[in-house]
């Protein structure tokens, strides 16, 4: 598939969105003030808990901060790997296998989401704020390697939202494990510090979810610089896999509408 | 009069059953949809145990923040009839006016139609966490307060289907359907103490917020089951939760009355 396709695919989809334009910015609205909610009920939880894994507050806005960053890439151009078990429940799937074009880009093509700006508006302010706070990217160096991290959380919620859509082979339908995903940056919030040290390496493993806030965190407060090739590696690692495995699941259990 | 409302229980009835049998057509989906539930509440309880452990925040201890969100998770899992999705698309493909054809008045049963799938969540999804939760912790399960608690949840449960149509409705005016359940997500995740419970906001805040209808539905159910002391005596809270429930019933009606208005409907 050459970049001429991609970019029209992209092109038409903001074409398509601009064709309601109020409707466009009332969805970024309510999803900035979503995100702000969020991070406003994270505070009042912090007034009361204090330090949480000893991260102080400061660093636990820059970890919100830079999660809903990455979450919000991925609810800006990946949400729609959400919809496979529902293009698998109406029959639709087969539209994708037929064309001569990867299945999985084609999908993630064939809708982006609105709304997802105003997680980004509200995660931009957030690690802004918490720079202004003593902690977080200065430099343009900084800025450039928060970006490098926020598309590698991206690809880590996409990852995840892949296998866990992957089980929608096997239902036939939308399940609430591909939904999931919506759900898991909630706990991307918080230090993996605070959790059992099996489930520590699970999450910085096999559901990489570390790379989403902790390790950039880390990064930035104690720079420790062995964080930036380890994100790199297990990001590629932990795409490489799921992209397998969905095409394995994909040609093992899908069984086409037709004949 | 009495054969009426004969007829009538009866389609609820059916549309409970045709709800409940819908949601069991894929078999899988069972397994996979408990799977997320346990994956999403036991990262929640690792959190709070942490959060709470061996000190006491806010009033909550570790038993009682782990008890408190079991609830949550399950009075959250009743209480989402999820009206307002499928009214929102059918607007706005125009296939309402499919809807509007029928003779039973689909629109009115709907509600009835989505108790059954909450009837199944409760069951398949709610109760196997519950009574998981319980090896580990002493959450505590009274089938007396589960049954004095039903009043407060019918009437929370007209109320949250009142507010599905009243959203539903703003779909006559717009297509940013997703715009609008993001706002009812929003509100729902700071009014509810779904996230956190209300005792952990500012005093002040917690104070405006304590007798809000979704508060009610939500935190007030939940410290209820959980045995810990209410702010008011539960029958006022009922009385209360289904004033607000009709006052939203009134209002959904008159907000779908006045969108009906702006339906043009193509044909013969």
């Amino acid at each position: 598939m050459n970049l001429r396709t991609i970019f029209d695919h992209v092109v038409t989809n903001f074409k398509c969105r601009f064709t309601y334009r109020w409707d466009f910015v009332f969805a970024i609205f309510i999803k900035a003030a979503e995100a702000a909610i969020g991070l406003l009920i994270l505070d009042f939880q912090l007034q009361k808990v204090g330090l949480i894994g000893n991260f102080t507050r400061p660093q636990m806005i820059l970890v919100f901060g830079i999660s809903e960053l990455s979450f919000a890439l991925w609810h800006c151009f990946f949400i729609n790997s959400l919809s496979i078990g529902a293009y698998i429940q109406e029959g639709t799937i087969d539209r994708f296998l037929l064309r001569p074009l990867n299945p999985i880009l084609q999908i993630l093509l064939d809708g982006f989401d609105e709304d997802g700006w105003g997680n980004l508006i509200v995660a931009i302010a957030t690690i802004a704020a918490a720079t202004s706070m003593g902690v977080g990217p200065v430099s343009p160096l900084d800025v450039a390697i928060l970006i490098f991290f926020a598309f590698c959380g991206a690809f880590v919620f996409f990852s995840i939202s892949l296998l866990l859509s992957a089980t929608g082979f096997w239902a036939r339908a939308q399940t609430n494990l591909g939904l999931l995903t919506m759900d898991l940056r909630f706990f991307a919030r918080f230090p993996l510090n605070i959790y059992p040290s099996w489930l520590k390496i699970v999450l910085s493993t096999i559901v990489p979810l570390a790379i989403c806030g902790y390790w950039p965190t880390l990064f930035f407060t104690h720079r420790r610089w062995e964080i930036l090739p380890a994100t790199l590696v297990t990001t590629i690692l932990f795409v490489f896999v799921s992209v397998r495995l969905f095409g394995i699941v994909m040609r093992r259990s899908y069984e086409s509408a037709g004949t | 009069m009495g054969l009426v409302l004969t007829h009538t229980a009866s389609l609820i009835w059916r549309h409970i059953q045709m709800g409940w049998h819908l949601t069991l057509v894929y078999n899988l989906r069972i397994f996979f949809d408990l799977l997320g539930s346990l994956i999403f509440f036991a990262l929640q309880v690792l959190i709070w145990s942490y959060l709470t452990h061996d000190k006491t925040i806010a009033g909550y201890d570790e038993p009682m923040m782990v008890g408190y969100f079991s609830y949550m998770y399950l009075v959250s899992l009743v209480l989402s009839p999820g009206c307002d999705v499928y009214l929102s698309r059918r607007i706005i493909s125009g296939n309402i006016s499919l809807d509007l054809l029928k003779p039973a008045q689909a629109l009115v049963y709907l509600p009835f139609e989505k108790f059954g799938p909450a009837l199944y969540r409760l069951l398949i999804l709610g109760l196997p966490v519950l009574v998981l939760t319980r090896f580990f912790y002493p959450v505590p399960i009274s089938l007396n307060r589960a049954i004095t608690i039903i009043p407060l949840l019918l009437a929370s449960y007209i109320f949250l289907s009142a507010l599905d149509y009243l959203l539903a409705s703003l779909c006559f005016y717009t297509k940013a359907f997703w715009g609008i359940y993001s706002l009812k997500v929003t509100i729902f995740m700071l009014l509810t103490g779904r996230l956190l419970p209300l005792e952990f906001y500012p005093a002040w805040f917690a104070r405006i917020l304590d007798m809000n209808p979704l508060a009610l539905a939500f935190f007030h159910t939940v410290k209820y089951l959980t045995g810990s002391p209410l702010a008011a005596p539960l029958p006022y809270l009922c009385y209360l939760q289904t004033v607000y429930a009709m006052l939203a019933l009134l209002s959904a009606w008159a907000f779908w009355k006045m969108g009906m208005r702006r339906l043009s409907i193509q044909g013969g």
